[in-house]
This record gives C-alpha cells, structure tokens and sequence, in this order.
C-alpha cells in the first residue's frame, strides 16, 4: 500500500479514528503493530512473516545479550550475520544472478529462470538496519532491551517509516511507544503542513519531473549534454520525491501522536562532502557513521587508516542503495571526494571567511554531485559508456533542443521547492504568504493527482 | 489553529473561484460526468474499405495481429475478402467499439466473420489499455454517447472520491487539459529563451527525439513491453469467474450474435510462456474456464498458445513474430479458418 494510494487514504483514516477512540496505551500499540503488519502485508503477505520472524529473533537475541553478559560478542555475531545475510540474499541475489546468468549464456547453458525470479521485500533495507542498532546498542549496554514485545514490534514495523524510513533508533522511537498519548490539537497543527508539503512534492513535483527524465535514461544513446540535463533534473526530482516520502512519513507518525526524525534540511547547498551527508538522507548517513564509520576508528587512526575507513564507509552505502556496478561507483566516488575534501582540510564545520569563496565552494560541490546523482541513476555503467563514448557533446541541433526541453520541465517544476525554502529562511511562520503557497500547493495536488501514481523512488532500495 | 483556518479559508475560496470559471473557461456542464467524455467523430476509413472491397472477413486485434498475419497471403487462403483492423496497444474496449461503431454502425453490408486475436487474460480485463494515449485512440471509434464503456473500462475502476471530484470539482475535472498546457509551456521555456523555439517547436522535438521507437534502447523497450504484460497475470486478471461478469466479452458475443456476425476467437502464441510448464499458476485454470464459457456461448476459439508449429525462431520478440513467422502462421491460420466461416 503506497501512501498516494486511495486504499491507504480509507486504511489511514479508519486506523486514526479508531486509534484515539481507544485511551488506552497498550491497546493503541496493538492496534498500531497491527494496522502496521496488515500495511505491510498488503501487496504480498509473505512478506509480513519475514518481518515477523526477523523481529522475533532479534527481540529474544537481546534479551540473551542483557541476560549472558559474557555471550555478548557471539551473540551480537549471530544477530548481524541473520540481518545482514537476510539482506544480503534479497537485495544481492540478483546482482549476482544477473552475472551468473550472463556466463551461463556465454558458456551455452541455459539459466534456471528462478535465478532471477527473488523480489526484494519493500522496506527490508530500512528495518533492517533499525533493528542492527538495535541489537548493537543493546550489546554496547546504552540501551536496555526492549522487554515489551509489542512496543519492540511497533519499533520495527511502525508504518509510517516501514518501506522508506526514516530510519529510527530505538532511544527516540521506543520512550514515545512507551509513553501514554493522547490526543492533542498540537499533532494536526504540526502533520498537516508536513503532508501537505510531502503530496505536493510527490504528486507534483517528483512524478512530473520523473517523466521528463525517465524518457531521456531509456534512449538507446543520448548525448552527454542531453544526460547531464536529464541528471541534473533527476537531482531535484529525487530530493522531492524522498522528502516528500520523508514529510508525509514524519506527518502521519504525528498524527499518532509520535516525533520522527528528519531526513533533508536542504542538501543542494552543502559546500563539502561531509556537509552533504549532514544534509542528505540525515538518518543513513547519522547510521553509518555510528555503526560502521566509528567502529571502524573514524578519524581517530591513523591517517591512511582514516582514508580507508571513508572508503569503505561509503562503499558500503553504494552497496547498500543496490544491486548494480553503479551504486559501487556511486559509494566510491563519494568516499574518494571524502577522502579529497578531508585531504584539503574541507570537513564537516568547513565555512571559509570570504562569502565568493564559500559560494564557489557549494558550486563546485553541486557539480560534483551532479556527476555522483549521473552514476545514481544510470541504467547501467555500460549504457553510459556507450552514450559517452557514441558522439559529440552536445550531439545534433535536436538533442540540444531535447536537452533544453528536459532542464526546462526540471527547472520549471524545481522552482516551488526553491521559492519553499527561501520562504522558510526569511519569512516568519505567520506570514500570509504561506497560507497562498499552501494554498497553491493543495490546487496543485488536485491538479495533478491520479490514481495511478507512481512509487515512491527508494521504496525499491 | 489559527493559520490552518486562514489556509483553509483561502484554499476554498480559490476553489469557489475555480469552480465558476473552469466550465465557463473551457465550456463544461456542471455538474460534470465522470469519466472521459468521447467526441461523436469516428475514423470512418476501415468502414469505407469494407464496404468499397464488399470485405466478407474482418480481423481486428493488436501489434500481436499486425506482426502475425499478413493480410494478402490471409485473404488468399481462405479464399475470401479479409481486411485487418490492428490497433497496437488495443484491447477489449477498443475492439467492442470496432464491433459496434464500425462493422455494424457504420457498414450496410457488416462483413460475416470478425476474427479476434487476443492473448491468456485480455478479453475479461476491461481496463487493459484504456488510459493516456489509448483513451485518444479509443476516441476515435467513440460515439460522444457510450455510457457502458465508460461505466465498463473506467468509472468501475475508479473510486468514490475521484468520481465525485471529476463531477463536482471542474479543477479536477479538466486537470489533464490543464497539466497539459502547463507541462508545453514549461518545456518551451529555456527552448523558447535561449533557441527561439516555442511550444510548437519544443513539442515537436519531444515527439521527435522521445516518443521515436527507434531512439529507444531496445532492451528497455522490451523491458516496458513485459511490464505492461505482467498486467495480464495478476490474481484479479487471473479471476475468471469474478472478471467476466464485468468486462466487455458477453456484450462483444450478443451484439455479434444479433447482427448475424460470426465471431472467432484467435488465442495468440507468444513466447511470454512459451509452453505450458512455464505458465503461471492460474492461467491454465483460466483458459480452460475461458474456453468453455465460449463454448457454452457457440463462439468458436483457436488456441495457438503452444503450438509446435510455430517455434521461437519466428519470432523477433516475446510477443511478436519476425516475417517468417508471419508467413507461415498467416498460411496456418487461413487454413484453419477456413473450416470455421461460410462459403
């Protein structure tokens, strides 16, 4: 069930009526873990027993690592390898068989057709690693197991944050589930701007622009100028569509009466890497740094050591966007420009005197973004290869026009999230102006909605 | 609370004022019907060759049919005046109105036989290809009065909400025409500024560089191609029993019946399972299940689904067959209908 979809809109608004007609806490939890397994469930049922079983086994394996102190590593051992192989299988076994398949061909032996067949659970990605810092924090002893098995549950199949996060830790989700909630006036105040914004940006926004880029990406070969276009409104349309994701998330878990995290405060802007990653997809890149940069020494080693650790750091979140050369690339070009930038003494608190400098600097970072979102979204590596390599820059009279055309629907459609962002940067809430954009915003849904809307982009990671 | 009201406030009145202008703008009635309004015009060009040629056969169906049988070598086979009607990307919705527009409401001499080419779940799925371009497409054999395929292919499909908006919000109601114009204004734009070339122009290039099949990476296609078939396997397709009370087939079977127009049934073979094994759960039940109620209806139905005699070297892709294909089938076919129709 995708958020756009009339089914959630009925699903949601019969799960929050009965939700607050119940005062009673434990019952609300239940109805919560259930609304949140049948959401889940929805579109293959299988699914939701995978969720259950995995939760199961890593409520009882932290209960074991609380209870056998001196098992801790062993048991932490067993945890990781489930989650991550679990993973691992679902999200890697096409990578390989794709390749299998290929040398299967080369070698004249026909592939078994279930090699390709293993779908991806929606959402594995994402509770996955909620439930890795999970077991992680229990074995750290920063974190008491969670001895409620539904409120546990709920932790992990919240609904709002199931298939696309934001990827929440247990400190901040679990006291709330724990906590006795009713309604207030103050959770509609603050949901319904956050929705509004979320629908917009989806509806809107990232499902207009996608059109535009998606035809350039499946053109046998486009010229380079015509894919940097096509990229470049990808970046935007990416941004609005997982923030958008992002905001109707955090805006429905407040109408539970819950605080989710943020995943976007305007990443287009960064001037470095590691300023980037403080801006984009908060709640990754907050994870990897915490259960992989960190263990691994962070920058508290030596500085080759450091270097590698970014790499790898990095490489592993290309793997973990998907199956495919690309996101390898994608992760690897992003630990390299880590690895440059930290070189240049360009990190996180980076902010230099002059104001021109500091400008350049986000400039430069936008283009080398535009070149990482160029490997993001490619089909495949050798696609690119074969339109970089097919003829001029620019290629013929038309392309350009082609090219202008897709900038143009990219930039045009790009514009209400800029005029967004700088509203909230100089207007005060109370301005009027807001009330005519909100206004506008919910004309444009209307305008724009239909029943068949695409998915969200990184419901498929 | 205060600032969600004078949203709200604002948001209705823009609405009101929309309300007012939109039928007015674009002359719609108010209420509006739901569902796609169709214009009472139609491509009268197949009726006219029926009729000049005193055309005895028609057969009407998809790509399928257009890469699989070749019209002349067909009409030499059996015999007898054959005229194709192929509509890529059709489906029953389309076919129905060829039926009822087209060899009865517009032909004084309907022609005998109308064989339809289809393939596993298409004949009871009646939203199958009806949206986007298709709608235009189906425009075209539309009169502006067809209650029951805007009832059949679209207004069951839809949800309570959307029909109410597309009758009582106009906003909602002309958001295609709407989107559309802003979408060929917002493409012209940097075209328009930096190359002079407008709406018009910058509307030819997309068509130009973007919808030109052969632009396309053919792997993509092929990919989109199979895409759209995974449409025709899912568990509601696969439903026989649930589907055919609400799709086009029992009215396709008795207005054929009442106008004396012999209908055949073609089951297409394509290589999306090319043998029975590789089929999946489901569709063998719904074939057989398919195949009776035809038969209970006296509406004959070849199935060609796994036939030997066509293997996958004639076929330049899952679905449709390469010149040698066509040949060969186009020979197999004749020869078969030939026993099914009237001397």
């Amino acid at each position: 069930m995708a958020f756009t979809e009339y089914d959630f809109l009925v699903f949601f608004l019969i799960l929050l009526a009965a939700y607050w007609l119940i005062k009673r806490r434990a019952w609300q939890n239940a109805l919560l873990l259930l609304a949140s397994y049948i959401f889940y469930a929805w579109v293959h049922p299988w699914y939701a027993l995978l969720l259950g079983f995995s939760t199961l086994f890593d409520y009882f394996l932290a209960l074991a690592i609380a209870a056998r102190r001196d098992r801790t590593k062993s048991l932490l051992t067993i945890s990781l390898l489930l989650n991550v192989g679990v993973l691992a299988f679902f999200k890697y076994f096409d990578f390989f068989a794709a390749d299998i398949s290929r040398l299967l061909i080369r070698l004249h032996l026909a592939p078994d057709g279930t090699l390709l067949q293993i779908l991806l659970p929606l959402g594995l990605s994402f509770f996955t690693l909620k439930k890795i810092a999970y077991v992680v924090d229990v074995s750290r002893g920063t974190l008491e197991p969670e001895r409620d098995l539904t409120a546990f549950g709920l932790f992990v199949a919240f609904f709002p944050q199931l298939l696309v996060g934001p990827i929440d830790r247990a400190q901040n989700l679990i006291p709330q589930i724990q906590s006795d909630r009713v309604w207030k006036p103050e959770y509609f105040k603050r949901a319904w701007p956050l929705l509004l914004m979320g629908f917009f940006k989806k509806i809107v926004i990232a499902d207009t622009i996608r059109s535009a880029v998606d035809r350039v990406f499946v053109l046998g070969e486009p010229s380079p100028l015509l894919i940097l276009a096509a990229t470049l409104a990808f970046m935007f349309q990416l941004l609005a569509d997982f923030s958008g994701y992002t905001d109707i998330s955090r805006g429905l878990a407040c109408l539970f009466g819950f605080d989710t995290p943020e995943n976007f405060r305007a990443p287009f802007t960064a001037a470095t890497p590691a300023q980037f990653w403080d801006r984009w997809h908060i709640t990754l890149s907050t994870w990897l740094r915490d259960y992989l940069y960190f263990p691994l020494g962070g920058s508290r080693v030596s500085t080759a050591r450091h270097y590698f650790n970014l790499l790898f750091t990095f490489f592993i979140c290309g793997l973990w966007h998907g199956a495919g050369w690309n996101y390898v690339v994608w992760g690897l070009y992003f630990g390299a420009l880590s690895v440059i930038y930290r070189a240049l003494g360009m990190g996180r608190d980076w902010k230099p005197s002059r104001r021109i400098t500091y400008w350049v600097a986000r400039v430069v970072m936008f283009l080398l973004l535009l070149v990482a979102f160029l490997f993001f979204r490619i089909p495949s590596l050798d696609w690119l290869a074969g339109a970089l390599t097919g003829g001029t820059f620019t290629g013929s009279a038309q392309s350009v026009v082609a090219a202008l055309v897709t900038l143009s629907t990219g930039l045009v459609y790009a514009i209400p999230m800029l005029v967004k962002h700088e509203m909230d940067r100089r207007l005060p809430s109370t301005s009027i102006l807001f009330d005519i954009y909100f206004a506008l915003a919910a004309l444009g849904i209307l305008l724009y909605v239909n029943s068949g809307a695409a998915d969200f982009i990184y419901a498929q990671f | 609370m205060r600032f969600f009201l004078k949203y709200l406030a604002l948001l209705l009145l823009s609405l009101a004022g929309l309300t007012w202008y939109i039928p007015f703008h674009y002359d719609m009635e108010y209420p509006q019907p739901a569902g796609p309004r169709f214009t009472d015009e139609i491509r009268k060009i197949h009726a006219r060759i029926i009729e000049e040629n005193h055309v005895e056969v028609v057969l009407v169906g998809d790509s399928t049919l257009d890469r699989s049988v070749d019209e002349t070598l067909f009409s030499e086979v059996i015999g007898q005046r054959a005229h194709m009607i192929r509509i890529p990307a059709s489906s029953t919705a389309l076919w129905y109105l060829v039926l009822k527009n087209i060899l009865i409401g517009e032909t004084t001499n309907p022609p005998d036989t109308m064989i339809l080419m289809f393939r596993d779940t298409i004949l009871t799925l009646p939203d199958y290809h009806v949206s986007g371009g298709r709608e235009t497409e189906i425009d075209e054999y539309a009169t502006a009065n067809e209650d029951f395929v805007v009832q059949t292919a679209y207004l069951n499909f839809m949800n309570p909400l959307e029909i109410a908006a597309e009758q009582y919000l106009p906003l909602y109601g002309a958001r295609r025409r709407i989107t559309d114009s802003i979408e060929s204004y917002s493409r012209a734009l940097l075209p328009g500024l930096f190359l002079s070339c407008g709406v018009e122009c910058s509307a030819r290039t997309f068509g130009d560089v973007f919808i030109n099949i052969e632009n396309i990476n053919p792997d993509f296609s092929q990919g989109v191609l199979m895409g759209e078939e995974e449409n025709l396997y899912t568990s509601r397709a696969l439903n026989f029993d649930a589907q055919i009370g609400r799709s086009f087939l029992p009215e396709l079977i008795r207005l054929a019946r009442e106008s004396g127009i012999n209908l055949i049934f073609v089951h297409a073979r394509t290589l999306t399972f090319p043998n029975l094994e590789s089929q999946p759960d489901g569709l063998a039940e719904y074939k057989s299940k398919l195949f009776a109620y035809l038969a209970q209806n006296n509406v004959a139905v070849l199935d060609y689904s796994f036939d030997p005699r066509l293997p996958p070297e004639y076929f330049a892709d899952p679905l449709h067959m390469n010149a040698q294909g066509q040949a060969v089938f186009s020979r197999i076919l004749g020869e078969d209908i030939r026993n099914l129709i009237p001397r």
